[in-house]
């Protein structure tokens, strides 16, 4: 990138690569190129863990260089389009149109808009079918793979699982049909057989005049009918970088980053992460420790972070995490815990590695009430929150942040209000100690969220609140909070209602997408640039009813846009779920019981533990 | 033990900014495994202090930082191991060990030399300089906190050389740089380009700092 546009961009860096541990590679000594695609601004992209282990594992490959490519600002993309300049990648500079592959990761919904725009900035048509034999493929992974429906006219591949299992040979594969003058028709093919890959141009809908799907069918004959994430049995067994990307300007998280396990023995009924990665399978302690050391050295960074989905249901986070602690303390390096589950365990480890005053507590009760958060199967008692709190309190610590969500099925407005008293309660706890201990006061932050029903979880057949009534809860909980101690915070209701109407679109909401981008619409995960207005109009325009996606209630035997693809986790599981969360009935987490959900069949993880 | 180490930043790495770069030798300092001392207190940091911060965008090939180490080590393993460990652009050139009497690069420092090139040949440009300097008083209005005031720049400047240049107009200037007084180049070519009756047009004037200096018995030494 040329200097004097450098000069005239906010954060110039953003576009210079250059950091610390990047791959450098000779672009003409490999066969496959591959630019990896992060649809934000660079210093969120750079802090994802997935895009830190996807590049080194790519890259581990002599025959392949992957780059980085990240989503340019306003200001830079406003120059890049005056002058006619292409996306580029970071490592080498060059245009992405060059490339054989451009992969995207779809962390949410509301980064599509992105996608869109980097590809046309790449100077790429932006549906599959007008692309040809010289545009790379581009192909898009990550957790909202897992409907790829309203993306599915513009990627060519998705993949549904996780990296490690299919890319090498989905890699061989290319690079055999490019040295035999293959086709990317025959490529893509040729693909259709390798597990966890979905090439949707093979698959055709159609629709019921209700607009629900009528049939759902391959069109060639060697598209599997279901497509089966594929994930990794042993992660210790498992390719995990030595090194780290690490920045030269702040981003959002500049540390060590460690991924303890993968999935989550929980079960909340409205968490689709903690369906889509089943079974929970996880690294050894003695694995960790002995990686740690690497990432550390090499890294420079002064934090390591520990990231899972509930890190404290880790079985050997005693050992890990004192072993950080006596590793590195010394040091002078911080291990930042993640929301553990609050105990004289945890407290005295967060003694040891935080100043008690800086850090707060956090829970995350999700309902105000006992009867919802067994709905929602959130095994979160007011019992262990009080108990927690009175602890920490008596600990030094005087700061606590709560997480709820409004709109959930079967709320009502005692549910509410509910998330009042219980903060109030928290209130009351700090000034039943003694007055000498509480000289500093008590502050209690809750933040609530809307609630979105996501693909893969229970709640898929249920309607989103819509705005208004999203707004009607959030302003009824504001007015029930009566402690000056508490302050409220909410979450943009619009944001929430769009991102409802995209996580269960299917294949025609595309064209709502692209049209909302030519009117503008990009980083709309950002809350001040998303335009609600423009989506709607978008919506308008194409003839499509935002209701349908996101208000409606669906039937059991609907055919859902994302039902041909296997998760391991069976329908029926998901059914008797719902009916159970109707009659206010919890399921024990993993290790407890299990609930026979299916995720047994991929032959490892928790499924397989000796129970004690 | 106390170092003054002075190094190189150039290429794209000075599009970094000032906390960045402190950042950025934090971390290397860490993986060139070099046994730095920290501050005492909860949130211990580094022993670390620049000279003075670099405006983000400009090249230099002479800056200072200081860095106190717990045990004494070898100039030649400080520099090997940093520079193995540095990103393109930034070269450590140049460290050694000072007593602890010696004050701190930031502390001393008075002035820096700087080479500003334009992007054309100005006509005659010696001519404009030297009738330019023929006055008693440099004018120029600074704005600080909402106020505007009028101030003489003459005296900040120590020295003015034009570099023999076939394609542009160059030249060379010492100015005041750090704590008691600073004048930044930026504004001096903001005056030249006045004088001349011109509009002053960022993009196309480079900047490079070149060395920093301290002052000992009324001369200019390196830091
Ligand atoms: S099969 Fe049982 S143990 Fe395995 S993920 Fe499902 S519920 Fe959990």
């Amino acid at each position: 990138m040329r200097d004097d546009i450098l000069l005239r961009v906010d954060k110039p860096a953003r576009y210079i690569g250059n950091e610390i541990n990047m791959v450098k590679k000779n672009p003409e000594n490999v066969d496959i190129r591959f630019a990896f695609c992060f649809p934000d601004v660079y210093e969120v992209g750079m802090s994802h863990v997935g895009l830190q282990i996807l590049y080194y594992f790519f890259n581990r490959r002599n025959d392949m260089y992957c780059e980085r490519c990240f989503a340019p600002w306003h200001d830079m993309e406003d120059i890049m389009r005056k002058e006619n300049i292409l996306l580029f990648a970071l490592e080498t500079g060059d245009s992405l149109s060059k490339f054989d592959f451009i992969g995207f990761t779809l962390q949410y919904e509301m980064s599509f808009t992105n996608i869109i725009n980097m590809i046309d900035l790449a100077g790429i048509p932006i549906w599959s079918k007008e692309r040809g034999e010289e545009h790379p493929i581009i192909i898009a992974g990550g957790p909202c793979a897992y409907n790829p429906e309203p993306l599915a006219d513009i990627i060519d591949i998705f993949y549904i699982g996780e990296g490690e299992v299919s890319y090498d040979e989905l890699m061989d594969l290319y690079k055999e049909n490019k040295k035999n003058g293959g086709t990317k028709k025959e490529f893509l093919e040729k693909a259709l057989k390798i597990d966890g890959i979905y090439v949707p141009c093979f698959y055709e809908v159609t629709y019921k005049e209700n607009g629900e799907i009528k049939t759902f069918k391959a069109n060639h004959k060697d598209a599997p009918e279901k497509v089966r994430k594929v994930i990794v049995d042993d992660l210790d067994r498992v390719f995990y970088p030595e090194k780290q990307l690490v920045p030269l300007i702040e981003t959002v998280h500049d540390r060590v980053t460690m991924e303890v396990f993968r999935g989550c023995i929980r079960g909340c009924r409205f968490c689709q992460a903690g369906y889509i990665y089943r079974p929970v399978r996880e690294r050894s302690a003695d694995s960790l420790l002995d990686k740690a050391d690497n990432l550390v050295k090499f890294s420079g960074h002064e934090e390591i972070s520990l990231t899972s989905l509930s890190t404290a249901d880790y079985r050997e986070f005693k050992k890990l995490a004192e072993g950080l602690v006596d590793k590195f303390s010394k040091e002078h390096i911080n291990i930042s815990l993640p929301s553990l589950r609050i105990d004289a365990f945890s407290l005295e480890l967060m003694k040891k590695v935080q100043e008690v005053r800086r850090s707060s507590l956090t829970f995350a009760p999700e309902a105000g009430t006992q009867r919802l958060r067994n709905v929602i199967n959130k095994g979160l008692t007011e019992d262990e929150i009080l108990n927690g709190c009175s602890l920490a309190f008596e600990g030094g610590w005087n700061r606590v942040k709560l997480y709820f969500m409004v709109g959930l099925p079967t709320e009502t407005d005692d549910d509410l209000i509910g998330i009042a008293k219980l903060s109030s309660a928290i209130v009351d706890k700090y000034y039943e100690m003694p007055k000498e201990k509480r000289n500093r006061g008590v502050s209690v932050v809750v933040s609530s969220s809307c609630f979105v029903p996501k693909p893969f979880t229970p709640f898929q057949w249920s309607p989103q609140a819509t705005f208004k009534e999203f707004m009607k809860k959030q302003k009824l909980v504001k007015t029930s909070m009566e402690r000056k101690q508490i302050k409220f915070n909410y979450h943009e209701v619009q944001l929430s209602s769009m991102e409802g109407v995209l996580a269960r679109g299917d294949r025609r909401v595309a064209k709502a997408i692209v049209k909302a981008w030519e009117k503008g619409a990009k980083f709309d995960g950002w809350n001040d640039l998303f335009k609600y207005d423009i989506w709607v109009e978008a919506f308008d325009e194409v003839g499509l009813d935002m209701a349908f996606y996101a208000n409606r209630q669906r039937e059991y035997d609907e055919i859902l846009p994302w039902d041909f693809i296997s998760i391991g986790v069976s329908k029926k599981f998901f059914i008797n779920e719902m009916e159970k969360s109707l009659k206010e009935q919890i399921t024990l987490n993993c290790r407890t019981k299990c609930a026979m959900c299916g995720a047994k069949s991929f032959g490892g993880g928790v499924c397989y533990e000796v129970q004690d | 033990m106390k170092y003054r180490i002075k190094f190189t930043k150039v290429d794209k790495i000075r599009f970094i900014g000032h906390l960045d770069l402190l950042k950025l030798f934090q971390r290397a300092i860490k993986r060139a495994e070099l046994p730095v001392a920290y501050s005492n207190g909860f949130n211990p940091h580094q022993l670390i202090g620049f000279a003075v911060p670099l405006p983000l965008g400009m090249a230099s090939i002479g800056e200072y930082v200081d860095v106190e180490f717990k045990e004494e080590i070898d100039n030649l393993t400080i520099k090997d191991n940093l520079n193995n460990v540095m990103p393109d652009g930034i070269e450590i050139i140049d460290v050694r060990k000072f007593t602890e009497k010696d004050k701190s690069c930031a502390s001393v420092l008075e002035a820096a030399l700087y080479e500003v090139c334009f992007d054309e040949k100005i006509y005659e440009f010696s001519d404009i300089i030297r009738k330019m300097f023929l006055q008693d008083s440099f004018e120029i209005e600074r704005t600080s906190k909402h106020k505007t005031k009028v101030v003489n720049i003459k005296p900040d400047i120590f020295s003015f050389d034009e570099i023999e240049n076939e394609k542009y107009t160059v030249f060379k200037t010492i100015i005041s740089t750090g704590s008691h007084n600073n004048l930044k180049p930026e504004l001096l070519v903001k005056y030249i380009y006045g004088f001349m009756g011109r509009d002053y047009e960022p993009l196309k004037v480079k900047y490079k700092r070149i060395e920093l200096f301290k002052k000992d018995n009324g001369q200019f030494l390196k830091l």
